[in-house]
């Protein structure tokens, strides 16, 4: 992201400081990867819709390419003892540097409802603890746990703005 | 199951979910009770993707590699080009929507149960090994160095790996 930010930005001058603010707070709103959604918006900027082939393409696929053989390599020794000792040190590790993910994904909504006071905080920790014990009941399926959690968040959203509306008068 | 099949569960896990990592639960939940894949595969596959090039949300190349093949590769790299196209949608929307509560909320509820399911899903895989003081030990440590920008995470797992093995001995 850095490294994007400073061809696209400081380097090129393909797009403007907020322009490239703007299209990440975007990208944080798609689905799938962000980086993604950010080199097709950065394409499309720079050359259109060859702009995005092109860059996504140099994007992924290199990257893609060495994950498939690092994976095919990585089968091929899977087998040996010493692999298998080394996996039981890495996968505490990339539990761990998950847990990292976790919590940085969780920042930016945190934050924003740190801003709108405590009981919107509180609101956003019950909604990670309710997701965390319907998927650890096992009775809800991590689609059905994502949509009850997201119907309860517009609910509570029109809520507050309907409140709002009715504290000021026109 | 197909590469078609495969294609079209990532394809779902990817579209409800931000990030590249947030599509971990839906797939383990799909995966791992029709023992299609393994908690196992699942470490693999992350850590495949922690060390190669490029966004960490290629772990599902990875994975798909593992499930099937080449193939199965190839349909998880397109399930997971095709969502963030929906940036072209999304920014058109944004300046008519940008502050309509319903979405905002919308949107909050479902980065956090992403994370309330992500880590569930993380305690599950960890639970899935065995636990003992040393796997506890370990992933405290890399979670503590997880936060360093310097330390590349590259050399986080490669140290853990080490010391399971000389552990292993």
């Amino acid at each position: 992201m850095t490294l994007i930010r400073r061809t696209a930005v400081d380097q090129e001058g393909w797009l403007t400081e907020d322009e490239f603010n703007r299209d990440w707070a975007l990208c944080q709103m798609t689905p799938g990867i962000n980086l993604v959604a950010l080199t097709i918006l950065v394409g499309r900027q720079t050359a259109g819709i060859r702009g995005i082939a092109i860059s996504l393409f140099g994007m992924l696929l290199p990257s893609a390419i060495i994950t498939m053989l690092l994976t095919a390599a990585y089968v091929s020794i899977r087998g040996m003892p010493p692999v298998q000792a080394a996996l039981k040190g890495i996968l505490p590790a990339s539990v761990g540097l998950g847990f990292v993910t976790a919590i940085q994904m969780s920042k930016k909504p945190l934050e924003t409802s740190w801003r709108l006071g405590l009981g919107q905080l509180g609101f956003s920790l019950i909604l990670i603890s309710l997701s965390v014990a319907l998927l650890a009941s096992g009775r809800c399926s991590v689609t059905v746990v994502l949509l009850i959690a997201s119907a309860i968040g517009a609910g509570e959203g029109a809520l507050r703005a309907r409140r709002t509306r009715e504290a000021i008068p026109e | 199951m197909s590469p078609f099949t495969l294609f079209l569960y990532m394809l779902r896990a990817a579209l409800l979910s931000t990030g590249g990592m947030g599509n971990l639960s839906s797939l383990h939940n799909d995966f791992v009770p029709r023992a299609w894949a393994t908690d196992a595969k699942f470490v693999e596959a992350i850590t495949v993707g922690q060390l190669s090039p490029g966004p960490n949300g290629l772990w599902v190349v990875s994975l798909g590699y593992l499930m099937l093949g080449p193939w199965g590769s190839m349909a998880a790299l397109v399930a997971i080009t095709i969502p963030p196209f929906l940036v072209l949608g999304v920014d058109r929307l944004y300046a008519r929507v940008k502050h309509h509560p319903a979405v905002e909320g919308f949107l909050r509820g479902l980065v956090l149960a992403v994370v309330g399911t992500f880590v569930t899903v993380l305690f599950t895989i960890f639970q899935s090994s065995g636990i003992d003081g040393l796997k506890i030990a370990l992933l405290l440590l890399a979670f503590a160095l997880g936060w360093i920008p310097r330390i590349p995470v590259v050399a986080i797992i490669v140290g853990c790996g080490l010391v399971g093995l000389l552990a292993g001995r």
